[in-house]
C-alpha cells in the first residue's frame, strides 16, 4: 500500500509541475515572485507573532503560559489547514475526472483514497513552513530554549497536518452527503472570500477597535483571554499535547518532552488513520452522493409559471438579453460572485482617511478650502462614493467577457455587432452602479444636507466618471479575456489589469480636474462659479466620452480574435 | 429573392444559392496546416456527411464555416452571404451544436431558450411557442426549470440543439452530434434532420462513425490530414472506390488498411 500511495503522490506532483513547466515565461516568473512576496509576509508576521509569544512567557514567568503559547500556535495552523484540505479533499474525491480510472485499476484502493486526501501535502508544508516554523523558532529565542526545543518544533509541525486532512475526508463525505459537490465548491468559495474580506476589515480597523478594547480594560481584558486559552491548554487535543511536549523540550526536561509529542503522534495517526478508514467505506459504501451537481426538485408550478412568464430576458432587445442574462448567471454562482466582494475592503479606508471618520486624517484640501471658508465634505463624499461603486463594479466589467468562458460560442456565432455585445456587457455593470451610486448620494445628501447645485453637480461627476472608468474596463477585459477558467479568480489577466488602471488614472486626472473647476474658482475667483460649473461640466463629460471610447474602440477592433486560440 | 424568416432577418431563400459554400478553406497554426485548402459546396436540403479520422480537420472546418474560427485563406458563405464580410446575414441563417455543449450552466432551458431567441430576434410569441415545442419534442419539459448545469452529456447536447433550432435555421450545423446520446435521441435527432431536409434546410454534420453517415446522409464529405480526398453520394462513392461498403472506401482514404493490421496483432 506504500508504495502504490508514494507512486500516485509522485504522479500527482508530476502533474503540478508539468502544469507549471507548460505555463509562459512571464506566468512563471509571477507566480514565483508571487509566492515568494506571500510567503515573505506570512514568515515575518509568524516570526512576530511568535517573538511577541516568547517575550510575553518571559517576562511573566508566573502566569505559566510555557506549555499553553506553543499549543496555541499549533492548534490555529492546524485550523487553517483543515481550512485548505477541506477544499483539496472536496475537489480530489467529487471534482476529480481521475478517480474512477485510479479506483479500477490494479492498485490498492486504500493506496488510492490516501493519496486523493494527501494530495495537497506538499502545499500544506509549504503553508507550515511559512507559518508554524517561523511562530515556533522565533518564539524559541525569545524564550531563550535550547537546542532539544528546535528538534522538537520540527518533529511537531512535520506531523501536525495528518489530523486535518484526515478530518477534512469526514467533513467532506457529510457535506456531499447533502449537498453536491458543485454547489458545495461555490459555498466554500463564497465563505473564503468572505473570511478574507472579514481579515482585511479587521486589520483596516484595528486602530478603532484596538485602541477601544485596550484602553477600556487592558489588563482585566488580557487576563480573561488567557484564562479562556489556559481552559484550553489541558484538552486532549494533539497540538496542545505536542504544545506541553515543546514546553518541557525548551527547559531541556527530555523525559517530558519525549511524552508529549509521543502522546502527539499516537493521537494525531490513530485519528488520522481512524478517519481514513472511515470516509474510504463512507466513500466505498456509496453512502455520499457521487453525483458532483444536483438534479433540483422538480416542481409542475414552477415549470408551468416558467412557461407562462417570459419575463424580461424573452422580451429584450439583443443587447438587454446579455444584461438580463449576466445579472442571472453572476449572483447563482457564489464562486464568481463572491469576487464582487472583495472591494469592500477599501470601504474603512475611504471612511478613515477619504471622509475623515480616523482620528487625525487629514483631508488633502482641508488647510486649503477651510481657510476660503469652503466646505470640503462634498468632494470627499462623492469621491468615497465613486470609489466604493466603482471599484465594486469594475470586477463586473472587467470580466465580462471572460466570464463567458467556455460558453462563449454561443455570442460567437449569434448574429450580434460586436457594438451591441459591448453595450449589453457595459450595461450590466453600468446600471447597477448608477442605481447604487445615486441611492449612496441621496443618502449623503440626506445625512449631510448639501446645497442642492452642489449636490446635483457632485452627483454627475460621480455618474459620468463611474461611466467612463466602467468603459474602460470592459475595453481592456476583451483582448485578455480568459475563456478557459475554472477559478473564477484565474479570469482577469494582468495586462489588462495594468492598462485599465493606467487609463484610469489618465481619466481620474484629467476628467477630475475638470470637474473641479467650480470649486477652483470659487477659490481664486468667485464670480466664474457659474461658468465654471457648466464649462466643468461639459468638458470632464467631452473628455470623458473621447478616452473611453478609444478604449471600447480597440476592444471592439479585438472583439473578433476572443476565443481562436482557446 | 430576400423574403423574411419571420425572425427580423432577410436572407436570400433563391434555389440557386447554395446553402453552405468555401473555397480554399485554410487554416495553419504556425507551420503546421491543420485544413489544407477545402472546397465545398452543400444545396439547400441536403444533409451531408463530414467524415474524417480524429484530428482530420473536420471541426476546425466547421468552426471556420461558422466563423468561430478566421481562416488563415479561402472563404466561405451561408446562403450566399459571406461569412466574414456579411457576418450579421449569415450568422442568422444557421444554427449550430458543438461536440462538446458548453452551454450556460447557470442558466435554466426556459431562460436559455429565451436568451437565444433574443439573440436571434425572433418575435416574442413565435420564441414562446417554439421553446414549448422543442422542449416539449426534446423531452426537457420536466427539466426546463432546473439549471443545465445539473443536466446529463445527453440532456445538455439536446438542450444545445434546441437553442441552435429556435429560430428555424435554413441550415444546421452539427458536429458529432450523437456523441454521449442514447438510441432513443439519437433516432429523435435522425428524424429531426429528416423533417429539416423536408422543408428545404441543408445539414451538414461531421461523425468519425461511418454507420450514421451511411444511414442519414445524401451526401458525404471524406477528410483526411486536413484535405478533401473524396466527395459524392455513397452509390457514387461505391462506383469510384470499387468497395462494397461505405467503412471499406472510409479506411481505404484515411490509411485505415494500418488499423486493421493493428486490430490483427492486438487480436
Amino acid at each position: 500500500m506504500i508504495a502504490d500511495t508514494w507512486l500516485l503522490l509522485m504522479l500527482r506532483l508530476q502533474i503540478g509541475w508539468n502544469n507549471f513547466k507548460s505555463r509562459k515565461l512571464l506566468p512563471k516568473v509571477l507566480t514565483v515572485i508571487g509566492a515568494l512576496w506571500v510567503g515573505g509576509v506570512l514568515v515575518a508576521t509568524s516570526g512576530v507573532i511568535g517573538t511577541f509569544a516568547g517575550v510575553l512567557v518571559s517576562d511573566n514567568p508566573d502566569q505559566h503560559l510555557e506549555a499553553l503559547l506553543p499549543g496555541v500556535i499549533l492548534t490555529a495552523v492546524t485550523l487553517l489547514v483543515l481550512l485548505t484540505s477541506f477544499g483539496t479533499a472536496l475537489g480530489s474525491l467529487f471534482l476529480s475526472s481521475d478517480l474512477e480510472l485510479l479506483m479500477s485499476a490494479p492498485v490498492n484502493r486504500r493506496a488510492v483514497f490516501a493519496s486523493k486526501l494527501l494530495d495537497g501535502m506538499v502545499w500544506n508544508y509549504a503553508l507550515l513552513a511559512a507559518t508554524a516554523l517561523p511562530a515556533l523558532i522565533s518564539y524559541g529565542i525569545a524564550a531563550q530554549y535550547g537546542p532539544l526545543y528546535y528538534v522538537a518544533a520540527l518533529l511537531a509541525v512535520t506531523g501536525t497536518p495528518l489530523l486535518p486532512v484526515g478530518l477534512s475526508a469526514i467533513l467532506v463525505m457529510l457535506v456531499a452527503r447533502f449537498a453536491p459537490a458543485r454547489r458545495v465548491r461555490e459555498v466554500l468559495g463564497l465563505f473564503g472570500a468572505l473570511f478574507g474580506i472579514s481579515c482585511g476589515l479587521i486589520s483596516q480597523t484595528s486602530r478603532l477597535w484596538g485602541r477601544q478594547i485596550f484602553n477600556s480594560n487592558g489588563p482585566a481584558t488580557l487576563e480573561s483571554f488567557l484564562d479562556g486559552l489556559r481552559g484550553v491548554a489541558n484538552l486532549p487535543i494533539p497540538s496542545m499535547v505536542a504544545g506541553h511536549g515543546l514546553a518541557a523540550a525548551g527547559v531541556g526536561d527530555l523525559l517530558g518532552a519525549g511524552a508529549g509529542l509521543a502522546g502527539f503522534f499516537v493521537l494525531t495517526f490513530g485519528l488520522f488513520g481512524g478517519c481514513l478508514l472511515l470516509a474510504e467505506n463512507l466513500y466505498a459504501s456509496g453512502w455520499v452522493r457521487m453525483q458532483s451537481s444536483g438534479s433540483a426538485k422538480r416542481s409542475k408550478e414552477r415549470a408551468v409559471r416558467a412557461a407562462s412568464h417570459s419575463g424580461l430576458l424573452g422580451k429584450a432587445s439583443a443587447s438587454m438579453a446579455i444584461v438580463f442574462k449576466d445579472w442571472r448567471v453572476l449572483p447563482r454562482d457564489l464562486r464568481n460572485f463572491a469576487q464582487l466582494f472583495a472591494p469592500l475592503v477599501f470601504i474603512p479606508i475611504v471612511y478613515l482617511n477619504v471622509l475623515g471618520g480616523g482620528r487625525g486624517s487629514r483631508n488633502p484640501f482641508s488647510s486649503l478650502t477651510e481657510h476660503n471658508g469652503i466646505d470640503p465634505t462634498g468632494i470627499y463624499v462623492s469621491a468615497g462614493v465613486l470609489a466604493i461603486t466603482v471599484l465594486f463594479f469594475a470586477r463586473i466589467a472587467a470580466t465580462s467577457i471572460s466570464m463567458e468562458g467556455r460558453s462563449w460560442w454561443i455570442l460567437k456565432i449569434a448574429p450580434i455587432t460586436g457594438l451591441e455585445l459591448l453595450r449589453g456587457k457595459l450595461l450590466a455593470s453600468l446600471i447597477p452602479f448608477m442605481a447604487l451610486s445615486t441611492i449612496l448620494m441621496i443618502a449623503a445628501e440626506l445625512w449631510k444636507g448639501f446645497n442642492l447645485l452642489w449636490f446635483f453637480y457632485g452627483w454627475l461627476a460621480v455618474e459620468v466618471l463611474g461611466a467612463g472608468l466602467l468603459a474602460i474596463e470592459i475595453g481592456f477585459a476583451v483582448p485578455w479575456a480568459r475563456l478557459n477558467w475554472d477559478d473564477p479568480r484565474r479570469m482577469t489577466s494582468g495586462w489588462g489589469s495594468v492598462f485599465a488602471w493606467i487609463a484610469w488614472i489618465i481619466l481620474g486626472l484629467i476628467a477630475g480636474t475638470l470637474f473641479l473647476l467650480p470649486l477652483l474658482a470659487q477659490l481664486f475667483q468667485p464670480s466664474l462659479v457659474a461658468p465654471a460649473f457648466l464649462v466643468g461640466a461639459l468638458a470632464a463629460t467631452a473628455v470623458t466620452v473621447g478616452i473611453s471610447w478609444l478604449v471600447l474602440a480597440f476592444g471592439l477592433s479585438r472583439l473578433s480574435s476572443v476565443g481562436e486560440s482557446s | 429573392m430576400i423574403s423574411d424568416n419571420g425572425t427580423g432577418f432577410q436572407y436570400s431563400s433563391a434555389g440557386n444559392v447554395p446553402a453552405i459554400s468555401a473555397q480554399g478553406l485554410r487554416k495553419s497554426y504556425g507551420a503546421h496546416e491543420a485544413v489544407k485548402g477545402v472546397d465545398i459546396l452543400i444545396r439547400p436540403g441536403e444533409i451531408v456527411g463530414f467524415l474524417g479520422p480524429n484530428g482530420a480537420g473536420k471541426t476546425t472546418t466547421i468552426k471556420m464555416l461558422t466563423g468561430l474560427l478566421k481562416p488563415t485563406a479561402g472563404k466561405a458563405a451561408i446562403m450566399g452571404h459571406d461569412i466574414e464580410a456579411d457576418p450579421i446575414a449569415a450568422k442568422a441563417q444557421f444554427g449550430y451544436v458543438p461536440d462538446t455543449p458548453n452551454l450556460y450552466g447557470k442558466l435554466n432551458a426556459w431562460e436559455f431558450l429565451r436568451f437565444m431567441s433574443r439573440l436571434y430576434r425572433v418575435p416574442i410569441d413565435q420564441a414562446e411557442r417554439r421553446a414549448n415545442e422543442l422542449l416539449r419534442i426534446f423531452d426537457l419539459t420536466d427539466a426546463a426549470t432546473d439549471m443545465i448545469e445539473g443536466y446529463s452529456h445527453g440532456m445538455q447536447q439536446k438542450m444545445a440543439l434546441a437553442g441552435a433550432l429556435i429560430h428555424n435555421p435554413n441550415v444546421l450545423f452539427l458536429d458529432e452530434p450523437t456523441v454521449g446520446l442514447d438510441p432513443r435521441s439519437a433516432r429523435l435527432i435522425k428524424d429531426m434532420l429528416g423533417q429539416l431536409r423536408e422543408r428545404g434546410a441543408a445539414v451538414f454534420f461531421s461523425t468519425h462513425i461511418v454507420e450514421i453517415a451511411e444511414r442519414m446522409c445524401d451526401r458525404v464529405i471524406i477528410i483526411n490530414n486536413g484535405a478533401i480526398v473524396a466527395t459524392g453520394t455513397i452509390a457514387e462513392l461505391r462506383g469510384t472506390q470499387g468497395q462494397s461498403s461505405l467503412e471499406d472506401i472510409f479506411l481505404k482514404l484515411t490509411g485505415g488498411a494500418e488499423y486493421a493490421e493493428m486490430a490483427e496483432v492486438l487480436a
